[in-house]
């Protein structure tokens, strides 16, 4: 499973899931199950939202049982 | 996108255009039988005046089919032209047979959805219409087979329209089972599912098998006892066989 940091940056930024998701052009479903680990993005959409959320992809996202900060 | 989203709702159209056609076909392939018959049993002279008996059933049926079918067109393109005008970069094309509206590929999430959604109406397409094909074989009256496509129709747009749904409800699980003990119990259930389907069909048939030898049985018994009445009578047994799948059907004329 893809484990993220969208929600909590996402709140940081002060973006609603409507306003990610219109930045990147997604549906803000799809953010909502991003957030959750339900879905993983492709590469092009995981790259467009770390960049609307300032941080570098491999922060924003990492495989489950490996340590966010390795 | 939401639920109201006509592209969402569009499968619950098709459904309702399948059970309006359910309705239209009982009239129309009672009235195509009747014209092959050159409407006999329709026209019948009384007292030098001829006398027309329509068939009530399947003339309501023509007739509700009809005005069900122009009120859903309307409604139809009404729908239509209020989703494009709020829709302009989602257009939907009433009369397609490329990129059929119902198929949503918004984005990288929604594209997966509906190749699920589609993968789930290939695999029920797959089990049933072999299914489809061996009923064919046996001489059920064509309203059968009208009815058992369109409720195959009914099911295809129900298996999309919940998919999407269950992205819009925020319960889709997109995770693919994985390791090999995962993979193994689908292999598991999909055998299951395949001897299952296998079994309905050989149930299926033998149960025809049954209920035609049964009929042959009663209908040959019921012939013999008419036969000997009509000899006694000293007219002449006329048998007749339509085809391979018909009973012998049995009159008795003067012997003029």
């Amino acid at each position: 499973m893809l484990c993220n940091r969208v929600k909590e940056l996402r709140a940081r930024h002060g973006f609603s899931q409507t306003d990610i998701a219109q930045r990147v052009g997604v549906t803000r479903q799809t953010i909502g199950f991003i957030e959750k680990g339900e879905f993983s993005p492709s590469i092009a959409l995981s790259l467009r939202i770390a960049k609307h959320l300032h941080i570098p992809v491999d922060e924003l996202f990492w495989l489950e049982g490996e340590d966010e900060n390795e | 996108m939401n639920k109201s989203d006509f592209r969402v709702q569009m499968p619950l159209w098709n459904i309702v255009l399948c059970m309006i056609l359910l309705i239209w076909f009982y009239g129309i392939v009672h009235y195509v039988d009747l014209m092959f018959d050159d409407f006999e049993g329709v026209f019948s002279i009384v007292e030098n005046e001829v006398v027309v008996q329509w068939p009530v059933p399947a003339t309501i049926s023509i007739i509700i089919g009809v005005i069900l079918i122009i009120v859903f067109f309307i409604a139809y393109s009404i729908k239509i032209k209020q989703h494009n005008k709020l829709n302009p970069s989602h257009r939907v094309n009433g009369v397609t047979l490329i990129n059929p509206g119902e198929l949503i590929d918004d984005d990288e999430m929604l594209r997966q959805v509906t190749q699920n959604a589609t993968k789930k109406v290939y695999v029920f397409f797959t089990s049933v219409l072999p299914l489809l094909v061996f009923l064919f074989a046996f001489p059920f009256n064509r309203y059968v087979f009208i009815v058992l496509i369109l409720l195959i129709m009914v099911i295809h747009n129900l298996l999309l329209y919940l998919e999407i749904n269950k992205y819009l409800d925020g319960s889709y699980n997109s995770h693919q089972p994985i390791s090999n003990e995962e993979k193994k119990q689908k292999r598991l259930k999909m055998n299951r599912t395949l001897k299952m389907i296998i079994s309905s069909i050989v149930i299926i048939a033998i149960t025809f098998a049954v209920i035609r030898l049964i009929q042959i049985n009663s209908n040959h018994k019921s012939i013999m006892i008419k036969a000997e009445q009509c000899m006694d009578e000293g007219k002449v047994v006329v048998m007749e066989n339509d085809g391979f799948f018909s009973l012998t059907k049995f009159s008795c004329i003067n012997n003029e």
